[in-house]
């Protein structure tokens, strides 16, 4: 009596797994990795990166510029050409992490020792200036010649 | 005047303490990146950029006529039409910032955004630009004019309110700045009604 049972509602299971895979596929084609979502999780992808190079001293004037460019082609409905600009800053993002710990260096001894040269003026000029006007004087009388 | 002259040496050396502490503050306070030619493998360093001082930071959103210039706004709207319109965006909070601008039209003066709370209107439309530090941007637009047909003949505001992306979170935060334009409802001239 059970099996008799099964058998007659293997029609409905079946018809309930296909309504389930043609929703999951409908589901899928919808979002896709290129759909609204998918780009949206790509921005933040890349502004998350974007944030954190210019945290540590990295340029990304050029990496904003080029998302802007993205989202102002999603408004525009250029969809594809959006996602693959966003893809591409991406990218680019993750191959300037290489260089983050050289940038936070580099500005630093940058700024630094700018700020050291400027502090160095006054010392230097308290050394230097006599024996630079000393010096400056006897060259200008050189030639002077002393009478009695 | 004789240069070693006491007096006249620590004048000078006054004005070259007091102008090398200052440029030395000066650069001292400034941000600066490192500028790499990223498409270079490894990237290629190619100098160093300053961001100036940025002692507070701030954001800001401006409205302005179809021709992008301050004045001659519309004083009617028309129900269903897209009304051209320009929105001033500037950055200044010394890092980038992904900027959004969410349009809604509110009827009633108690839907107005605050310093804190944006309007709880829907929005009908979004405008998103991403800018570096001390850049603008000028966003044409063509905004929806969408409202309930009873609101037609009254007075109804266009409201333009700046959200940023949160990055720590991935949310919308707004940042309690926003435009917005009083103006008449009426119907397109031969719709009907």
């Amino acid at each position: 009596m059970p099996r008799r049972i099964q058998v007659t509602r293997l029609p409905l299971v079946a018809a309930v797994l296909a309504v389930i895979a043609i929703a999951q596929l409908t589901a899928s084609a919808q979002a896709p990795p290129g759909g609204s979502g998918g780009f949206w999780a790509h921005v933040r992808e890349a502004y998350g990166l974007i944030l954190e190079l210019h945290r540590n001293h990295v340029d990304t004037t050029e990496l904003t510029m080029r998302l802007d460019r993205a989202l102002v082609l999603w408004d525009e409905g250029n969809r594809t050409a959006a996602i693959e600009q966003v893809q591409s800053v991406i990218a680019e993002a993750e191959a300037l992490r290489s260089v983050e710990g050289q940038a936070r260096l580099r500005v630093a001894l940058y700024k630094y020792g700018v700020a050291a040269v400027f502090l160095s003026i006054a010392p230097l000029t308290y050394v230097l200036l006599p024996r630079v006007y000393i010096t400056a004087w006897y060259r200008a009388r050189r030639r002077w010649v002393v009478e009695r | 005047m004789r240069l070693l002259d006491e007096e006249v040496f620590a004048v000078i050396m006054a004005l070259v303490v007091v102008g090398s502490v200052l440029a030395a503050a000066t650069v001292a306070r400034q941000d600066y990146v490192a500028v790499y030619n990223a498409s270079a493998t490894p990237p290629r360093f190619e100098g160093y950029r300053s961001l100036g001082v940025v002692a507070e930071g701030f954001t800001a959103i401006g409205l302005l006529n179809e021709h992008c210039k301050i004045g001659e706004y519309p004083q009617v709207v028309f129900l269903g039409e897209r009304l051209p319109l320009c929105i001033y965006l500037f950055n200044y909070e010394g890092e980038p910032l992904v900027m959004q601008v969410r349009f809604k039209i509110v009827a009633n003066t108690t839907e107005m955004p605050t310093n804190t709370t944006p309007s709880p209107a829907p929005v009908l439309a979004e405008y998103t630009r991403a800018l570096y530090h001390n850049q603008s941007a000028l966003i044409h637009v063509r905004v929806p004019i969408e409202a309930p047909p009873s609101l037609v003949g009254g007075n109804v505001t266009l409201v333009f309110e700046l959200w940023t992306l949160n990055p720590e979170t991935g949310n919308w935060t707004y940042t309690g700045r926003w435009v917005h334009l009083h103006a008449r409802l009426q119907v397109l001239p031969g719709a009907g009604g």
